[in-house]
């Protein structure tokens, strides 16, 4: 009762105070040309009244009294603004702000108050945001950033271009899907890929983990990585180049052009990289001996293998890239309106087979993409705080994997004769993959009020696959179909002054899939349709300005795909009674950040769970030499991951990270009926790093070699932990393989004049000369060096 | 800044004990494994997390064999099922890496006795000429190819087998059964498809032959052809299905199913000593007496018996398999072994022939035991145990 009546006198006292005493108000938004700034602070100077904006960067100061005031608004990577203002009595005043970029800052590792990055942090969701412009002066794919953040795992088979397994706390593979820019990244074509990416096309990484907004439309039930290019609406022109050891070049371009008057814009990226990939394999098998001509061996009979030390001889990797828009802003009936047309392809030479005993010497791939795209977006669409953006692209992907020779390549590019192709194949091969496909998205959106939010996404992803030999036949007369929808829907809401956000959604994933076959010399077609709910919520509470508390939820799938249902009629055989995969993932964490004089800090640390089942695996038939998918294992993933950051002004920066993951088997009856439960079941999934971390150093001085440069060195140290081969249980230890504990540094040194219009910068991987290897004995390249220059101007 | 200090150090120290912490961790120091006199290769653990190993079995009639801190792990050295025991040392053809090794297991260890360059053939069957000798047969560029390795110092010398050439709509031999008597060597093949496309109905060569092939010189005599039956025997890497008895008669059987053919029966032949002909008075409709099942393999016990592993009838061949023992020299079937049903993988060498009684590895949906057979008594023991979880026994092994 007590309670009661003290609450109802501050109330009544508070009320009446702002009645009669202080009545006066101001408030406003607070932006920058693109968009609005949430969490920015608003102060009125010499006074302990202030606020942060909202998530829709909207401030409000109520219970002023009269007189005379400045407003200062801050917000970390912007030049802070002030005014000053005179409040009459009872006057509501309504005033904007518009922060400008702080481009002083713009080489400073410091920054991580992006607005976006910021806001994708403090929301539900378990997410790595990466801003990539401290990374810009770098040779960096994509793949290299985000092998930095915590929960990613990035597994190479080799140098540049190879082939790669991208793990996002755990689950991988086809589980984890990729996006620019909110549309899947395969839609571009292969040579859109996260280890050609370079650093300076995307400005904002973000790595959505176990729980996937609906606005991402996909079955990504790993988690999703969305890739954020330049969205702001001015000119700029980023133009870099990188040499370094193995013949690897890189080259990035990427610009706008806005034509103020007419506000037509057009758009511009590409990128070409190229490596011998020449780089030192240790303790290899030669041959020697033998009958020989040239590097041909004709007869093997006294042919023997020793080991050495040799470079690798067939490995070169070529993609390029272009992608052009075209559109304009701002106008009554769109926002934004783009039409886009984009071309890749890319050249790759193989050089190992699934392990490093396996070598090929004239293995080839080759892959051809063109793609069409249609970008809209409008807000307040018929009404006010409706929006609504589109996306529709149609493209055509085509992969071609050639291996024509009879014959077996040795470390020491000799080779002899061999039964079968390179490839293991009893046949001359030329496969072709062709993918045209149709994807559209839609995305609308409604603001309620302050409080309340919908969201409602919709997904159309239309591939046709064909597999064929071109030796064989010219084309797949009997190709797969996919057709996957999938519609989103979210409700958002804002509690407690912004404090509390909850997001609510529910995900219906609807796939067709079908495929012709000749069944008893008769044409008869395979199909199937089906549909699965998934559902989920992300939460996160603010305790105080810096430190807040979020978990997340969802029930998720990754669907089949046509070949894996029904086969290629190439290498894959069918299997009709696959199921999708499925998985609970549930995040829990928490963040704090704050500032002490110059020196910020922020501490992320969060915990993961992954009830993941149905796995579906490629199996190998040894009796047809075919591949079939079947629904092979079930895992159970918890973790535990922090980061933690700590900068001093734009002098110094140091992050450190660590990811602890223990996956575990939980398949408990294996391929055959058994009275034991699986002497695998609850073991720990082996082959698989478990323990992992990271150290980012930066020290950079400005104006230490003249006025408007800066001088910056970047140490980076990246550390895994031992792990088994094979599982941990079993097997005498004496025999078993492991892949050792691995420490790679990494460091760089760059150098930028004219407020970072030029910038060169010198790098050097693995420094120590570490043998490296994410899989079993394939080896990854050791020490290189690397220059970049880099054009910058907006 | 202390309060920044306070919270860095403590940052890092929790790293720095989970650095040390996972460094710390010990790796089971092991116990070595005492020579035996038979081994087992086991398959643990689910796609893609499938390893193999080699165990010793102590003893077949008694105790049990786990995994856990056992067995020599082959994964990463040889990671296969299809490899050739002779006196304690294994043989493997590694078709991806071209290379064909010797090893043996050494406390606990599988080690490389030696590797060579070898990329001849893709192989299916073996057989060992003598001792040392070792014949080995499998398709290599569409010819029919063969290898004979001596295997003391792992010297090779290859050639091609003029077989039956492939007819049209078939493109590769189906390499199946391989025994050498008195300086011949008689080959099992047929002819296959490559067309997947028409998976699992795949053309059928109603045709069988049986390659008669001198030694000495590895030419062929000649090859005999029967149309009642296909697939003269799968890959005998995996498992026998063919043997030549004390009076050095060589029977075969067939496996239909495992070459697409859904109609023909499984079939037994005979080829009499000294002869190169199938002998036209023996036919053993194995399919016929055993309720439609399949013989994907054959092991001799002696006595003029033997034991088919018999797969159930259908079109699958990864389903349920029995144990059935024949009469060999009359063609007949003496009786079902009242084993239980096996489970198990469909290759399996899972016979063990020792003192005249036959020990069966069986994959059950129960335990999992190595069965003694006496053929006197017809007496069935259980003995030797795989607990702890496996999912199949691929080989058992006598080693000397």
């Amino acid at each position: 009762m007590l309670y009661r009546k003290i609450l109802l006198s501050i109330l009544f006292i508070s009320f009446s105070s702002y009645a009669f005493a202080q009545n006066s108000s101001i408030s406003g938004f607070v932006k920058d040309s693109t968009a609005t700034i949430s969490g920015a602070s608003v102060l009125l100077k010499n006074t302990k009244t202030g606020i942060t904006t909202d998530s829709k960067g909207y401030f409000a100061l109520a219970g002023l009294l009269k007189g005379t005031y400045t407003i200062q608004v801050t917000y970390l990577g912007y030049l802070t603004e002030s005014r000053r203002i005179t409040l009459k009595e009872n006057e509501k005043l309504d005033i904007d702000f518009l922060l400008k970029r702080d481009h002083r800052l713009l080489n400073d590792v410091a920054i991580d108050g992006k607005t976006k990055a910021r806001e994708a942090k403090e929301s539900g969701f378990s997410v790595n945001a990466i801003e990539t412009k401290k990374y810009a002066n770098t040779t960096a794919d994509l793949n290299q950033i985000l092998n930095r953040s915590t929960g990613v795992r990035i597994r190479e088979q080799g140098g540049l271009g190879s082939d790669f397994k991208f793990s996002i706390n755990g689950l991988s593979g086809k589980q984890v899907k990729f996006f620019i820019d909110g549309i899947p990244m395969d839609v571009m074509g292969s040579a859109m890929s996260l280890n050609n990416i370079p650093v300076n096309l995307a400005e904002r990484l973000e790595v959505y983990k176990g729980v996937v907004p609906v606005q991402l439309g996909a079955d990504a039930m790993g988690g999703a990585v969305n890739v954020i290019t330049n969205q702001r609406v001015s000119n700029y022109l980023d133009l870099s180049h990188s040499y370094g050891s193995f013949s690897t070049n890189r080259s990035a371009l990427t610009g706008q052009y806005v034509h103020e008057k007419t506000g037509i814009i057009i758009k511009g990226s590409g990128f070409f990289n190229s490596s011998v990939n020449n780089y030192k394999m240790k303790d290899v098998d030669v041959v020697v001996g033998g009958v020989r001509d040239g590097n041909y061996i004709s007869d093997v009979t006294d042919a023997e293998y020793v080991k050495a030390d040799v470079r690798r001889f067939h490995d070169n990797y070529l993609s390029a890239l272009g992608q052009v828009e075209v559109g304009v802003t701002k106008k009554t009936w769109a926002d934004v309106l783009f039409i886009g047309a984009g071309y890749n392809e890319g050249h790759q030479d193989l050089q190992t087979g699934f392990d490093q005993n396996t070598v090929y010497g004239k293995v080839r791939r080759t892959n051809y993409a063109k793609s069409g795209t249609l970008r809209y977006k409008k807000d307040n669409l018929f009404t006010e705080g409706l929006s609504l953006s589109a996306f529709a692209a149609r493209s055509r992907d085509s992969y071609k994997t050639t291996d024509t020779l009879f014959r077996n390549y040795n470390w020491d590019g000799t080779w002899y004769d061999k039964g079968y192709t390179e490839m293991g194949s009893g046949i001359k091969t030329i496969a072709n993959i062709i993918r045209p496909r149709t994807y559209a998205m839609g995305n609308l959106s409604y603001v309620i009020n302050s409080q309340h939010s919908l969201n409602l996404n919709y997904t159309l992803d239309r591939l046709k696959n064909e597999n064929f030999n071109q030796l064989q036949v010219d084309r797949d007369s009997l190709p797969g179909l996919m057709n996957k929808q999938i519609v989103g829907f979210a409700y958002q809401q804002n509690l407690l002054e912004n404090r509390l956000v909850n997001t609510l959604f529910g995900k219906y994933y609807h796939l067709g899939l079908e495929r012709a076959k000749y069944i008893n010399g008769a044409y008869a077609l395979l199909d199937t349709a089906f549909g699965n709910f998934g559902y989920g919520i992300a939460s996160r509470y603010k305790l105080t300005q810096g430190l807040g508390i979020k978990t997340s939820y969802e029930h998720t799938y990754r669907l089949q795909e046509a070949e894996e249902m029904f086969g290629d009629g190439l290498n894959l055989q069918g299997n009709p009674d696959l199921k999708p995969e499925r998985s609970d993932n549930i995040n829990f964490g928490a963040y704090y950040g704050f500032q002490i004089n110059k020196s910020s800090f922020f501490i992320e640390a969060s915990g993961f769970y992954r009830n993941a089942k149905d796995f579906i695996f490629p199996v190998p038939d040894v009796r047809s030499k075919l591949l079939k998918n079947e629904n092979q294992s079930s895992v159970r993933i918890t973790g535990f991951e922090s980061e933690v950051r700590y900068n001093y002004a734009q002098l110094l920066s140091l992050t450190l990270n660590l990811t602890y993951q223990n996956a575990i088997n939980t398949t408990k009856f294996g391929q055959t009926e058994s009275y034991y439960v699986e002497g695998t079941y609850k073991n720990k999934i082996p082959n698989q790093p478990w323990l992992f971390g990271n150290a980012d150093f930066t020290i950079g001085k400005d104006n230490l070699l003249g006025k408007d440069t800066r001088l910056q060195l970047n140490w980076f140290t990246q550390y895994v932990n031992w792990f088994y081969l094979t599982w941990e249980s079993k097997g005498n230890p004496n025999g078993k393989s492991d892949i050792p504990t691995q420490f790679i540094h990494n460091a760089s040194l760059s150098y930028s004049l004219q407020k970072g219009k030029y910038n060169i910068s010198a790098e050097c991987r693995n420094l120590t000369d570490h043998l490296a290897y994410d899989n079993f004995k394939l080896q990854k390249p050791g020490r290189s060096f690397s220059v970049k220059f880099r054009y910058f101007i907006q | 800044m202390n309060k920044l200090f306070y919270y860095t150090s403590k940052l890092l120290l929790i790293a720095l004990i989970l650095i040390s912490v996972s460094g710390c961790e010990k790796r089971d120091i092991g116990n070595v494994e005492e020579g035996s006199k038979y081994s087992a290769i086991l398959c643990v653990g689910s796609w893609p997390n499938t390893a193999y190993y080699i165990t010793s079995i102590p003893s077949l009639t008694s105790g049990t064999i786990s995994l856990k801190g056992n067995g020599a792990e082959m994964t990463g050295k040889v990671y296969a099922q299809d490899v050739v025991q002779k006196d304690g040392f294994y043989y493997h053809a590694n078709a991806n890496s071209g290379r064909l090794g010797k090893y043996h297991v050494e406390n606990g260890s599988l080690l490389i006795d030696k590797e060579i360059p070898f990329a001849w053939l893709n192989w299916s069957s073996y057989t060992w000429a003598d001792n040392n000798t070792l014949v080995i047969f499998g398709e290599g560029n569409g010819e029919a190819r063969y290898a004979v390795v001596k295997v003391d110092k792992m010297t090779i010398k290859t050639g091609t087998l003029s077989l039956e050439t492939i007819p049209s709509g078939f493109q590769t031999y189906n390499i199946g059964f391989a025994e050498y008597r008195a300086n011949k060597l008689f080959l099992g093949y047929g002819f296959g498809s490559n067309d997947w496309a028409q998976y699992p109905n795949m053309p059928v060569y109603q045709k069988s032959f049986v390659a008669v092939i001198d030694y000495s010189t590895m030419a062929v005599e000649k090859s005999l052809v029967d149309t009642r039956t296909t697939g003269l025997g799968g890959p005998n890497v995996y498992a026998p299905s063919s043997f030549v008895d004390e009076n050095n008669d060589l029977y075969f059987i067939s496996d239909p199913v495992n070459v697409y053919d859904y109609k023909s029966p499984a079939v037994m032949y005979r080829i009499k000593n000294g002869q190169t002909e199938i002998d036209p008075s023996y036919f053993f409709n194995f399919s016929a007496a055993a309720n439609n099942e399949m013989a994907p393999a054959m092991w001799y016990i002696g006595n003029g018996k033997a034991i088919v592993r018999s797969r159930i009838a259908g079109q699958s061949i990864d389903t349920d398999h029995y144990f059935r023992v024949i009469d060999v020299k009359n063609g007949s079937l003496i009786k079902k072994l009242d084993l239980p049903v096996d489970k198990g993988e469909r290759m399996v060498n899972g016979v063990i022939v020792e003192d005249g009684k036959a020990f069966i590895a069986v994959n059950a949906a129960d335990r999992d035991y190595i069965w003694e057979y006496d053929p006197t008594t017809e007496k069935l023991t259980r003995g030797v145990e795989f607990i702890g979880g496996i999912d199949y026994i691929l080989r058992i092994e006598k080693l000397k």
